[in-house]
């Protein structure tokens, strides 16, 4: 009993050093000078957070399409003033870039395109290609620009 | 005072916490949820450009038509069969999506713990809502 007591003693002083004194910790994303890739793939998690936002639209636009018909045309005007607009263009963005970033991610899993020179073009590519599915999807569905 | 002794053994205490048991799922779950998502969310995004294109909300008229119109794309049986698939499947990518950034940048147990029960059932609400209402249209509710 004493052996345990002077046991648990000890432990709960090494736990107290432990928590006290600062540990090294691995270099976190803001230590790294940004880079491409780097900004590529934090977007591609800020796109997909940003996404759920759409989500929840699209779960409200079920809902007045199917309960609510007579708040249907105030929902329209909604996505159709200014702030509407800039967020289903934005949706358009995240989506674009959302789905080509994560294909790469799909090949990357499989082990492609690990290579640094591979990495720079894919990377290109994903910038290139998510612009023009963006701008394919404003101008098919809202006729702007 | 009573103590608070919790429910795990000292013996499970000392060994830690060890496997879970679920090993690479929610790994592979994403995956397979992500490809699944890319045929079905280019055949949402182009339905939705679709529809939209064809809204004119200049005039009460063309606003009731772009409802019935919206309407009747969602009652036809394929599109509320693949509404409902991509709604689960959609919301299943999501919830594995933000649980890992919660788990990756909240660090306070209870706000972790908080958010991820939060997401869940955010996660849950959006199934049932939306669920729910495609299959009322589609039955002509």
């Amino acid at each position: 009993m004493s052996l345990l007591l002077k046991r648990k003693n000890i432990m709960s002083v090494s736990e107290n050093t432990v928590s006290k004194k600062k540990r090294p910790l691995s270099p976190h994303l803001q230590i790294y000078k940004p880079q491409t890739t780097s900004a590529l793939s934090i977007l591609h998690r800020i796109t997909g957070v940003g996404l759920v936002f759409g989500l929840v639209a699209v779960v409200a636009w079920l809902w007045v399409l199917a309960f609510e018909p007579s708040s249907y045309e105030m929902f329209v005007g909604a996505l159709n003033s200014i702030v509407g607009k800039i967020f289903l263009i934005g949706l358009a963005g995240a989506i674009s870039y959302h789905i080509c970033t994560g294909i790469r991610h799909l090949f990357l899993d499989m082990g492609y395109g690990y290579d640094k020179e591979d990495a720079k073009k894919t990377s290109l590519l994903i910038i290139v290609s998510s612009v023009v599915l963006t701008a394919i999807v404003v101008v098919l569905g809202f006729g702007y620009i | 005072m009573i103590k608070k002794t919790g429910l795990i053994s000292p013996l499970a205490k000392a060994k830690g916490f060890g496997s879970a048991k679920e090993g690479a799922h929610h790994w592979w779950m994403q995956r397979l949820t992500a490809i699944i998502n890319i045929p079905l969310m280019v055949w949402f995004v182009w339905s939705l450009t679709c529809l939209i294109s064809g809204t004119d909300v200049s005039s009460n008229e063309t606003i009731e038509t772009a409802y019935a119109a919206a309407r009747a794309w969602v009652a036809v049986p394929l599109n509320a069969v693949l509404l409902l698939i991509l709604i689960l499947n959609l919301c299943y990518h999501v919830k594995l999506g933000v649980q890992v950034v919660i788990e990756d940048y909240v660090h306070c147990n209870f706000k972790k713990y908080f958010s991820l029960i939060f997401m869940n059932l955010l996660v849950f609400a959006m199934i049932a809502i939306s669920s729910f209402s495609v299959l009322h249209i589609a039955f002509g509710g």
